[in-house]
């Protein structure tokens, strides 16, 4: 156990079989709580990937981080969230986007609708999901009445007040506000922190768990140097002083990230961390430190 | 001549343990193949299949068949793709151009003409294709019964597989096919294979394994009442006797439709078993 925190993996790395049996038992013995599979083009299909990874292992809660709500026929995405989530036995997390990849829209043949048309689109997928849930009809049933977990991803108002509204999680994105389908920067602290008051002005008394997705990991014993070196490698968008604050970072010994965790918790009320596949090696010390 | 292949399509969907249960079964049945059917209300295909690959040793698994309409092209040859990695190379890909209208309407899914469904047929398999161009792809298997998909299937398919349905098939009833338009429908893809040598599957509609055949057809004639039951007795996709009967009979088509790989549907999954124990290494 590690507290009230929860911490997952999000792989990316599309692999063999035998590598992805390992990857997942990997995630699975280094005491993570959660893996979870992107929803990109060039990547491993989610809903197999999770099947397989829930045969493998016996603890860890499978997750969809996130799928891109656009690309899927909601009456068709049903029978797949129900019918892995029977599978693999009530492990399913379901996390869902609005999407964000222009190309990705291009290389599938489809047009990318705007903004607001993806998240109508992905307001349209939670409701049909949801009414599939519920009516006893529909085959396959999910694993529970109420359906898997459901995880909204994204920062835009709209999507955040579906997410408080709908959503048992909220994954933040930590990314600043950007032209829509452009590259992703990293947000501030501050923006952050704003993003987090809203969604709280929207979930009023509802209990949500919030989820950052954490791009740099950097365990070491110099914090300072590592810091600055991220503040190059992220070409001074945010500088030295606010990369230290920003809860996407996670950069010190494990006993300094362990503690910047709980500062995080007080202040963001994130108690929930996915870290990309490449890091888990590296930040499973925090896990210890954190028991 | 091909040795035989017998699959079987798995429909209903359950708990984790029950499929797990029904694919083992169908292994230990001694069937080669098994296959998940793509509509509405049904099983999961893509991750049935891969839960079904971790339940078995032996058996290939295959998509029969996917509704090329439901699917975007480009995300349906990743789902493949990954399965036929996940699988370890058990895969074998079977797509269709849909044909229960209801469906379509319920996932809000355009009905279209028969040739723009036919087209997304074509889309489906050209993703596939692209998704394999530096290394042979999973075997493929396209059903039909019209002229311009048994044709495309004749051009691009390791088996092709035959619907025994007559036009005009309607829900709710088994419209099937008599035996000489069947024929007509094996000759026409030899034709178009023009030589090139392919799998021929048929899907056998009705089976029972019983000592009262005269019954057996009886039951078979209320079902497809406009053939009749001297019909019934010489059709494919009808199979009507004892275990041994039932062999001789497939020993026939093949011999005599050179059609080698044969599905029945899950609720005849039991019914084929002993027939499948009789042609063992025949």
């Amino acid at each position: 156990m590690t507290g009230d925190f929860r911490f997952g993996v999000n792989m990316v790395v599309p692999d063999s079989r035998a590598a992805w049996v390992e990857k997942c038992r990997k995630v699975e013995d280094l005491g993570y709580d959660v893996l979870s599979a992107a929803d990109h083009l060039g990547m491993a299909p989610p809903f197999p990937a999770l099947v397989l990874a829930g045969e493998v292992t016996s603890r860890v809660k499978l997750n969809t981080f996130v799928l891109n709500a656009p690309f899927y026929n909601p009456v068709l995405l049903a029978r797949d969230v129900t019918g892995t989530d029977q599978f693999t036995e009530g492990r399913l997390e379901l996390g869902l986007g609005a999407g964000y990849v222009k190309e990705e829209f291009e290389a599938a043949g489809m047009p990318f609708p705007s903004a607001r048309e993806r998240v109508d689109h992905l307001e349209r997928t939670i409701l049909e999901l949801k009414r599939r849930y519920a009516d006893p009809e529909h085959k396959p049933g999910p694993a529970r009445p109420e359906g898997p977990p459901l995880l909204l991803g994204g920062r835009g108002d709209r999507i955040l007040t579906l997410a408080a509204e709908h959503a048992d999680i909220i994954g933040f994105t930590g990314t600043a506000k950007t032209p829509d389908g452009g590259a992703l920067v990293p947000a501030s602290a501050e923006d952050i922190e704003e993003r987090v008051k809203f969604v709280r002005s929207k979930l009023g008394d509802r209990e949500a768990e919030f989820n950052l997705l954490c791009h740099f990991v950097h365990i070491t014993d110099d914090r300072a140097a590592a810091l600055e070196e991220l503040a190059k490698l992220t070409k001074g968008v945010l500088s030295v002083d606010q990369l230290a604050e920003v809860p996407t970072a996670l950069v010190g010994s494990p006993a300094e990230v362990a503690e910047q965790l709980h500062a995080h918790r007080e202040r963001f009320g994130l108690t929930y961390y996915t870290v990309l596949e490449q890091n888990m090696e590296q930040f499973a010390p925090v896990l210890e430190a954190l028991r | 001549m091909r040795p035989f292949r017998f699959g079987v399509a798995l429909v209903a969907p359950g708990s984790r343990a029950e499929w797990v249960a029904k694919c083992r079964q169908a292994e230990d049945l001694g069937y080669d193949v098994v296959g998940v059917v793509d509509h509405l209300g049904r099983v999961a295909p893509v991750p049935a299949l891969l839960l079904a690959a971790e339940a078995t040793e032996r058996v290939k698994l295959n998509t029969f068949v996917l509704n090329a309409s439901f699917h975007n092209p480009v995300l349906l040859a990743r789902d493949l793709a990954g399965l036929d990695e996940f699988t370890g190379g058990r895969l074998e890909v079977g797509i269709g151009a849909g044909y229960v209208r209801a469906e379509f309407e319920a996932a809000g899914i355009e009905w279209g003409t028969p040739g723009q469904r036919f087209e997304r047929v074509v889309r489906a398999v050209t993703e596939l294709e692209r998704a394999y161009e530096s290394r042979p792809r999973p075997p493929l298997l396209l059903g039909g019964r019209g002229d311009r998909m048994l044709t495309f299937a004749a051009e691009h398919a390791e088996t092709i597989a035959f619907t025994g349905t007559a036009p005009g098939a309607a829900e709710g009833r088994l419209a099937l096919a008599g035996p000489a338009a069947l024929a007509e429908r094996v000759d026409f893809v030899k034709r178009a294979l023009g030589g090139r040598d392919a799998e021929l599957n048929l899907l056998i509609h009705f089976i029972r394994i019983t000592g009262d055949r005269r019954a057996a057809l009886d039951a078979a004639h209320r079902l497809v009442p406009h053939l009749s039951a001297g019909e019934l007795g010489e059709l494919p996709t009808v199979v009507i006797g004892s275990a041994e009967a039932a062999a001789e009979q497939l020993l026939r088509t093949r011999e005599t439709l050179g059609v080698s790989y044969f599905t029945v549907i899950e609720e005849d999954l039991t019914r084929l078993a002993p027939v499948i124990e009789c042609l063992r290494g025949r």
